[in-house]
């Protein structure tokens, strides 16, 4: 759990942390889609030079980005591989049967490794410098047109605001329920793989009754406080949109115009 | 002020389950005037919570009505009702919806649509009277049960009720802090004639309460002041200064025969 660098917020004062998570959110999006306008390996090292000052900037060493990576590592070399050994075309160094290295390949396996590595920077360097709970006004923000369509955005973002807030809890429990296990005589994680997952189930069955128990008190708390799904509510996290949010977003806009014009290189 | 009983509680008849054939409340009624503080005292499993229940609606009686400012509560106005009733739990991590402190007092002015320069201010009126506005950035993870409760009492102070029911919400609390928001809900009862229900297991609360009630096995055995009730209920556990009358009784001093209070008692040690 604590290995993932993914989702994980870092309090820092940079730039990047005062900015709007509304800008963030759509800006990140919109960096993702970006990258699949870049046609060259200029205009990939246009953007992969963005994606390094963007870390630079958020104020957190290299390593942990990196350490985001590392999880995902096997899922981007194989598609990699599977992208350089199918794909022909230019210069074919190797060959047998429908399996080929090409210098296409190569170049095609170069643009999904750089797309995967940046799509993770990026979203990293998007969690790392907003705090979930702002993230999830930024999704609320994003989700308000659907409000048109009499679709309650207020409940959806409600419910991910109370995950985000019992995660500590669950895991405290979880820690609670192990060492109640563990005097009572349970060695964990030995044996093999069936006796291990044997070993889990009373562990399962209490943390569920006990978040069971927990949802019911919570939703008598909610309705006693006047809580109706569906009705309008105020909101007392307020997003001001600076004019360093615009000066993002027009920054996006010259990102995006030198992308189509190293295109053209 | 108005002669009406704030909450009326008539003839109510409770269980959990129809099958059931012992009630959990049994013939209970009641009635507290505006501004009166009434502590419920009883053992475990007298069905003290069950009746908060009852009175902010998460459960209706089998038979018999509950009222408040002369308006049964039932399905179609408990919402509205509600507005006016505030209930503080037992538990207060289970109480704590927003993810700080101020977002969690908030959560109900929210639902109230209430738009934010005015809730900005009750959320800060809230904790400040709690002693909570320095931590109000914190996460429930960084803070202490008893400062939990704190928020949890905050996020009813909010809302402005008229009457507020205490579900056993000061046992996490250690004891200074427990007095100091007693004290404090106590200056709240007498300047904003709030009405106050305290359900309690600590006898040394029952002190500051108007009213005491005694609730056995789901029935209402006594109800009158705190000085009747002690000297009418010799096995009723007594607040301190009453144990120690009854002990100095007992070891055959000539103390009067009847309850005091803290005050009467060190008056009457000092003369």
């Amino acid at each position: 759990m604590n290995k993932l660098i993914l989702g994980r917020y870092f309090p820092g004062n940079s730039y990047l942390h005062h900015l709007d998570p509304r800008a963030k959110l759509v800006a990140a999006i919109y960096f993702i889609g970006l990258l699949f306008l870049a046609e060259n390996v200029l205009s990939y090292l246009w953007l992969f030079a963005f994606t390094m000052m963007l870390m630079w900037m958020s104020g957190v060493s290299f390593s942990t980005y990196l350490k985001g990576v590392k999880p995902l590592i096997w899922l981007i070399l194989m598609a990699v591989f599977l992208r350089i050994l199918f794909t022909g075309g230019g210069t074919i160094y190797y060959s047998k049967g429908p399996l080929m290295i090409s210098s296409f390949g190569l170049l095609l396996g170069f643009y999904t490794f750089s797309r995967f590595v940046m799509i993770i920077f990026v979203s990293t360097v998007l969690t790392l410098t907003t705090k979930p709970i702002d993230l999830t006004d930024a999704i609320d923000a994003l989700l308000k047109p659907l409000r048109l369509l009499g679709i309650s955005t207020a409940d959806f973002s409600l419910m991910l605001s109370i995950s985000l807030r019992f995660i500590p809890n669950l895991l405290d429990e979880t820690q609670k329920v192990l060492d109640a296990q563990r005097a009572r005589g349970v060695v964990f994680g030995e044996g093999h793989l069936i006796e291990q997952m044997k070993k889990i189930v009373p562990l399962i069955i209490p943390l569920f009754a006990s978040s069971l128990k927990r949802a019911e008190e919570m939703a008598d708390v909610m309705e006693v406080r006047g809580y109706q799904s569906g009705q309008k509510r105020s909101s007392f996290r307020q997003l001001k949109w600076k004019a360093c949010d615009t000066l993002s977003m027009v920054i996006m806009c010259a990102l995006t115009i030198g992308v189509i014009i190293l295109n053209h290189f | 002020m108005e002669q009406y009983p704030i909450l009326s509680v008539d003839n109510i008849f409770y269980r959990y389950d129809l099958r059931d054939e012992k009630y959990v409340l049994s013939d209970t009624s009641f009635d507290v005037m505006r501004g009166q503080w009434l502590a419920i005292v009883g053992g475990n499993g007298s069905g003290k919570s069950t009746l908060a229940r009852l009175i902010v609606g998460l459960a209706s009686p089998e038979s018999g009505s509950i009222q408040f400012n002369q308006e049964e509560v039932n399905e179609q106005n408990k919402q509205r009702l509600r507005e006016k009733i505030g209930i503080v739990f037992q538990n207060p991590d289970n109480q704590f919806i927003g993810t700080t402190v101020q977002d969690d007092v908030a959560f109900g002015l929210e639902n109230l649509n209430i738009q934010y320069p005015e809730m900005k201010q009750r959320v800060f009126t809230a904790l400040k009277q709690v002693g909570m506005y320095e931590l109000r950035d914190k996460d429930p993870s960084q803070l202490s049960g008893g400062q939990k409760q704190r928020v949890a009492i905050a996020s009813v102070l909010a809302l402005k009720p008229e009457l507020v029911i205490f579900d056993e919400a000061f046992i996490m609390l250690d004891p200074k802090s427990r007095r100091e928001l007693l004290k404090l809900l106590k200056s709240l009862q007498k300047q904003n004639h709030l009405t106050i229900i305290s359900i309690t297991h600590d006898y040394n609360e029952t002190v500051l309460a108007d009213q005491v009630m005694v609730l056995n096995d789901g029935r209402v055995v006594d109800q009158g002041s705190v000085r009747a009730v002690y000297n009418r209920n010799k096995d009723l556990e007594p607040p301190f200064a009453e144990q120690f009358r009854r002990e100095l009784m007992r070891k055959g001093f000539s103390i009067p025969d009847h309850y005091m209070s803290n005050d009467e008692l060190v008056a009457w040690l000092c003369k």
